[in-house]
């Protein structure tokens, strides 16, 4: 066995799987022995194919653990699962994976040490992209606890080898450490970090060049190098030090610039300093230079999509990352199309962040709020005029001929035809296999419902990690009881009928059908069985995700016309005491969904609830990044939604014939805002109910937006 | 364009209308032939004059349909089934530009006379022929001469009725309605959408006042829900994906434990000769207790010996309970090994052990454990360092006091030892209430 391993070792995989295969023959009756060498038979036929077939060894790990399974406990295969989630983890399966690994930790002191840790710093790591800070938290005292001494003086009494891997795995967890903190946006903690593992590192080196053993290459030692610099600039940046930090980044790209490697070898770090550059370009407020630096972020990393279809290479491509930011970005610049896009290619690894649905969601709104404003500039807000044409004796005024509620973006989908997906030109890039959907009302409100699925399913998770901790076992009852119910309930409204070109991705998207429908019913209910005032900081970005996700889909409901989805929406986001603006929006649109569903007493009751807390700072919580010119701001001024109230209401009273009272709302909004053409629309409907037929005309001529023909004449 | 034809045209219509020699198939290419693609509306439109008011025979009236059947042919949106229509509208979707919504102009009429059915022979044939035209335009009876088919002979129709076709006329009809519906009314009405400016005059200025004196009657000025719309959500710092360069490639590990796979215990037993002489680490630890607890002959191969017990005792004070748990059952074997714990130093660890076993033990043997508290309580008088004294003096208080409180330690027994060294040391707190802790239980 130690000749299998030497020859493993020096990369003779043909001669060490024939070593094993003989040894395999000669075993029988040890099972545990049988695993191992099947187990590395089967690792020796991956490497053979330069980890180019991953799904068969995968498929022949599965068999071995199926096998052995009933004779053997978690510990004695767990090489077996380790290995398994590895190659999960490389195909940025990371729910799987973390499935394996957790299993592998329960048991972790029955595991062989060396695996031991592999296997709890693996899930550290992914627990730490997947921004599970609690659980990071506990996996690092595990680690600290079962893996390093305290007692410095014994460790000098430990064997030289013993003590290096040591020292290597205490480096490795200080760089997970500083990822943790800047997680957490503790950046001085991050740098205090960052200088340990210089220190470890520069003592090593004086070390290595004291006793002259086992030097590191140059290769390897650049490859540190830049990895240690990379993460000051990511502290640096997350400081704000914007400026110190693209000077890093710049000085890093003259080092591996000068550098006489093959352009292959190089993508990987040019795919990462242009994306970081970007990001610090954008966080600078530079939108458009941002995206020239993601552009060439996505360049260069198509360079690694170039390489052999490695599983290496596979997990190096971070297509669906910059195509997320480079989505931001164009987001931030006013071309929701082409962000729709860049989301969509986002989508095929990072299914599983709300985020990137809530986008998805937000570019087709604000495509449909495009289409109506261009509109309303040909029509100028008028609903009888469209058009005025020629000049002088040939003047023609064009009447308006087609305004309704349907305008805007389509409600249904369109499909996309196969040639669609696979030659999808995203700006002047090209890639393939990305599936592009239409954007359509449809696919927003799915985008909306898949968001709100996974942030509640996240904070279920969290919700149960934080009981676990403070309660008792009737908790942990309930709570299995729910895990049942929802595993029956295996829904997930895919937007994507992805059709891509390996396996690889095919496997992913049933990993995306398999996140669970949660909470269908609390939606149709507007209930919400989750606590959510004792989440820590870090977790309320995935609450205001949650809140986000709720709001827009009501929104967007009203838009298709489903005003029972758009209430119980807007209930259950009012369950979960959102912010004041949150609270104000769901409020009206529950109130105009009650209305659909003519229900004008209850529209009446969501009405008055904004009323109660008028004034409310909404300025404040409207606004946002300075680029973002999305919005008018008049539109959100606190005064404005004080009108819409009042217009609202008055609205309301109107379905009830109520006509006195409404009267007295709109005039009160008619002081605050004499001018807008919304107001003035009631204004004139109430003249009209007076029949006041005069005055009313008279109103609709004081406004231009009504009468373009005084306003032309101007 | 005028919609009508020239006298001359009209002639040329009327004879290709009184044609009876030349097969319908034909007659089309004539049509083609004389009129122009842009007359063909024109042509439909007088056809369509003629055969609504009856000006023409009942052979013409055959002539006239299939004609305007052939050049007003159904439209794409109402032929194909429902896959082809969505295909249809998702390509117009794309380019909206390239093709609006259509109907053909003179398919009423095809479909009105289509419906009448039921009324008259004559009307009946003529229906059955619309039919047949829409259904398969086509057909062999195309290829016949009007003179062949007999105006009258309904049943020699009937047998070119296309029973395959899957053409269904009531669905065209619900298509059609459809579609129209679609269209703005203004266009429907035939009325133009645009005006002239009613600014050029007085009178057109009033105009315009009627118009929208009309759209106020009508409710148009109606309020509708003020809805305002969501803004987008702010982008946080976080929310940018930064990449972290990596130096470590993750890949699937070799088990390096093979060979040690055949439990031959030297993994253990090397494990344990560390434990005498330094301090394992907590998972190391855990190695030796689960394998003990799996396999307690195990102990025996440990090469523990009373004599370098209590170095197992100082490094790995863990282990060595847990070894002495093992041992409870054997009283003459324990109180070997606990006797070493009298023959050596007190120090944390010792005492940290009798403690612990005290806790797990139903009963301790009364004279080691006597024998063990007086050594602790003379350990405290060698000390000569005042600090570390102190320290070493709340521990075994500690140690005494958590003796008591395990029911292990007979203080009657030892009270005049105990009440000494209470005294001795009243100095100190701990010393002190332990001092109360023995009167109140001597009471």
């Amino acid at each position: 066995m130690d000749l299998a391993h030497r020859l493993f070792t020096q990369k003779k995989f043909n001669e060490a799987s024939q070593q094993i295969s003989t040894l395999l023959e000669k075993t029988s009756g040890n099972n545990k022995k049988i695993v191992k060498l099947k187990s590395h038979l089967a690792l020796c036929d991956y490497m053979k194919t330069g980890c180019t077939q991953p799904e068969e060894y995968l498929e022949t790990l599965n068999g071995i653990a199926k096998q052995f399974s009933k004779d053997l406990t978690t510990a004695d295969l767990g090489y077996v699962i380790y290995n398994q989630a590895i190659v999960n983890y490389q195909l940025k399966r990371y729910q799987r994976a973390a499935t394996q690994l957790e299993s592998l930790r329960k048991n972790v002191g029955s595991l062989d040490p060396y695996l031991g840790f592999e296997a709890t710093y693996l899930l550290l790591k992914l627990s730490i992209e997947n921004n599970h800070i609690s659980q990071s938290n506990e996996l690092i005292s595990l680690i600290e606890n079962q893996f390093f001494q305290t007692n410095t003086k014994n460790n000098q009494k430990n064997s030289g080898l013993q003590t290096r891997n040591q020292n290597k795995n205490r480096q490795r967890l200080l760089m997970l450490k500083i990822k943790l903190s800047l997680c957490c946006s503790e950046h001085n903690k991050a740098e205090l970090f960052l200088n340990q593992l210089q220190e470890i590192k520069n003592r090593n080196l004086q070390q290595q060049k004291e006793n002259q053993i086992e030097k590191l290459n140059g290769k390897e030692l650049l490859k540190e190098n830049l990895c240690l610099n990379m993460m000051r600039c990511k502290i640096e940046n997350s400081k704000m030090n914007l400026e110190e930090a693209k000077n890093n980044l710049w000085g890093l790209s003259k080092m591996v610039g000068n550098l006489k490697t093959e352009e292959r070898d190089q993508s990987e770090f040019w795919s990462s300093f242009y994306n970081n550059l970007g990001c610090v370009e954008l966080k600078n407020n530079k939108p458009g230079s941002a995206l020239f630096y993601f552009k060439k972020a996505l360049l260069a990393n198509s360079q690694i999509c170039k390489n052999e279809k490695t599983v290496n290479n596979f997990s190096k491509d971070k297509r669906s990352e910059i195509m997320y930011n480079t989505g931001l970005c164009l987001i931030l610049l006013e071309k929701p199309q082409n962000a729709f896009q860049f989301f969509q290619g986002a989508l095929v690894c990072l299914y599983n962040r709300p985020k990137v649905w809530i986008r998805l969601a937000e570019c087709c709104l604000l495509e449909h709020f495009r289409l109506i404003k261009d509109k309303e500039q040909v029509g100028s807000l008028n609903r009888l005029v469209k058009k005025v044409i020629g000049q002088g004796q040939s003047r023609t005024v064009i009447l308006q001929t087609g305004i309704g509620p349907n305008d805007g973006l389509n409600i249904h989908e369109e499909s996309v035809s196969f040639e669609d997906i696979v030659s999808s030109n995203v700006g002047d890039l090209q890639f393939h296999g990305i599936p592009v959907q239409s954007m359509s009302l449809d696919y927003a409100s799915k985008a909306a419902s898949n968001s709100i699925l996974i942030s509640e399913k996240l904070l279920k998770i969290i919700n149960n990690q934080n009981q676990k901790t403070s309660t008792t076992s009737n908790n942990n009852k309930n709570s299995k009881i729910d895990e049942n119910n929802k595993t029956q309930k295996n829904e997930f409204k895919n937007g994507n009928d992805n059709k891509n070109e390996n396996g690889i991705e095919k496997q992913k998207n049933k990993e995306k059908t398999n996140i669970n429908h949660t909470n269908l019913n609390a939606l149709k209910n507007g209930k919400t069985n989750i606590d959510l005032d004792n989440l820590s900081k870090n977790d309320q970005s995935l609450k205001q995700d949650l809140e986000h996700g709720l709001l827009l889909l009501s929104y967007i409901s009203l838009c298709c016309q489903n005003p029972v989805t758009a209430l119980s929406s807007a209930k259950m986001l009012l369950n979960y005491n959102p912010d004041p603006y949150r609270e104000y929006l769901a409020n009206i649109y529950a109130a105009e969904a009650c209305c659909l569903l003519n229900n004008p007493n209850l529209a009446k009751e969501y009405i008055s609830q904004t009323l109660q807390k008028r004034r409310y700072q909404v300025e404040k919580l409207f606004k946002g990044p300075k680029n973002l010119k999305i919005m008018s701001p008049k539109e959100y001024e606190s005064d404005w939604s004080d009108c819409v109230t009042l217009l609202n209401l008055a609205f309301v009273l109107i379905l009830q014939n109520d006509i006195q009272t409404a009267s007295e709302y709109i005039k009160q909004a008619s002081r605050m805002f004499p001018n807008s053409p919304l107001v003035l629309l009631s204004c004139v409907y109430l003249e009209l109910s007076n029949g006041n037929n005069q005055n009313a005309l008279e109103l609709l001529k004081s406004c231009h937006a009504f009468y373009p023909l005084e306003n032309s004449q101007k | 364009m005028n919609s009508f034809l020239q006298l001359e045209e009209l002639t040329k219509l009327q004879k290709l209308l009184r044609d009876e020699s030349t097969a319908f198939l034909h007659l089309v290419r004539k049509v083609t032939q004389n009129f122009s693609n842009e007359q063909h509306f024109s042509v439909c439109s007088v056809l369509t004059i003629m055969l609504r008011d009856d000006l023409l025979t009942r052979e013409e009236r055959i002539v006239a349909l299939f004609i305007l059947l052939h050049l007003s042919p159904l439209g794409p949106e109402l032929t194909n089934d429902e896959q082809e229509q969505e295909q249809e509208q998702n390509q117009n979707k794309k380019n909206p530009q390239s093709s609006p919504v259509v109907l053909p102009p003179f398919l009423p009429v095809l479909l009105n006379i289509a419906q009448n059915n039921q009324k008259f022979n004559e009307t009946q044939f003529e229906a059955l022929f619309v039919t047949i035209g829409l259904k398969d335009p086509n057909s062999d009876l195309f290829k016949l001469r009007p003179n062949q088919i007999g105006v009258n002979n309904i049943e020699r129709l009937k047998k070119y009725f296309p029973e395959s076709s899957k053409l269904n006329l009531q669905a065209i009809f619900t298509k059609f309605s459809q579609i129209e519906s679609k269209i703005p009314l203004v266009n429907k009405m035939g009325i133009g959408c645009s005006i002239s400016d009613p600014e050029k005059g007085k009178e057109s200025k009033k105009n315009v006042e009627d118009f929208i004196q009309y759209q106020l009657n009508n409710d148009e000025f109606k309020p509708s829900f003020v809805r305002p719309s969501p803004s987008i959500l702010q982008i946080l710092d976080n929310e940018l994906i930064w990449i972290d360069y990596e130096d470590e490639t993750l890949l699937p590990i070799w088990d390096q434990t093979i060979t040690n796979v055949q439990p031959n215990n030297d993994q253990f037993k090397n494990l344990m000769k560390k434990a005498f002489t330094s301090q394992l680490s907590q998972l190391e630890q855990q190695q030796i207790i689960l394998r003990l607890e799996n396999e307690p002959k195990l102990l025996e191969e440990s090469g523990i010996t009373p004599n370098n017990f209590q170095g197992l005792v100082e490094k790995n004070p863990i282990i060595s309970f847990e070894i002495l748990k093992r041992f409870s059952e054997d009283e003459e074997k324990i109180n070997i090994y606990l006797e070493s714990f009298i023959k050596t130093n007190v120090t944390l660890h010792s005492m940290e052990v009798i403690n612990k076993l005290s806790g797990a033990r139903k009963k301790l043997n009364k004279d080691f454990l006597n024998r063990f508290v007086s050594n602790c309580i003379s350990s405290c008088g060698e000390i000569s360092d005042k600090y570390v004294q102190g320290r070493h003096v709340r521990l075994v208080c500690a140690f005494i006091r958590s003796l008591m409180n395990n029911s292990q330690l007979d203080v009657k027994n030892m009270f005049s030892e105990l009440q000494r060294f209470c005294v001795k040391f009243s100095r100190i707190r701990e010393a002190s209430n332990l001092f109360r802790l023995i009167k109140n239980q001597m009471k």
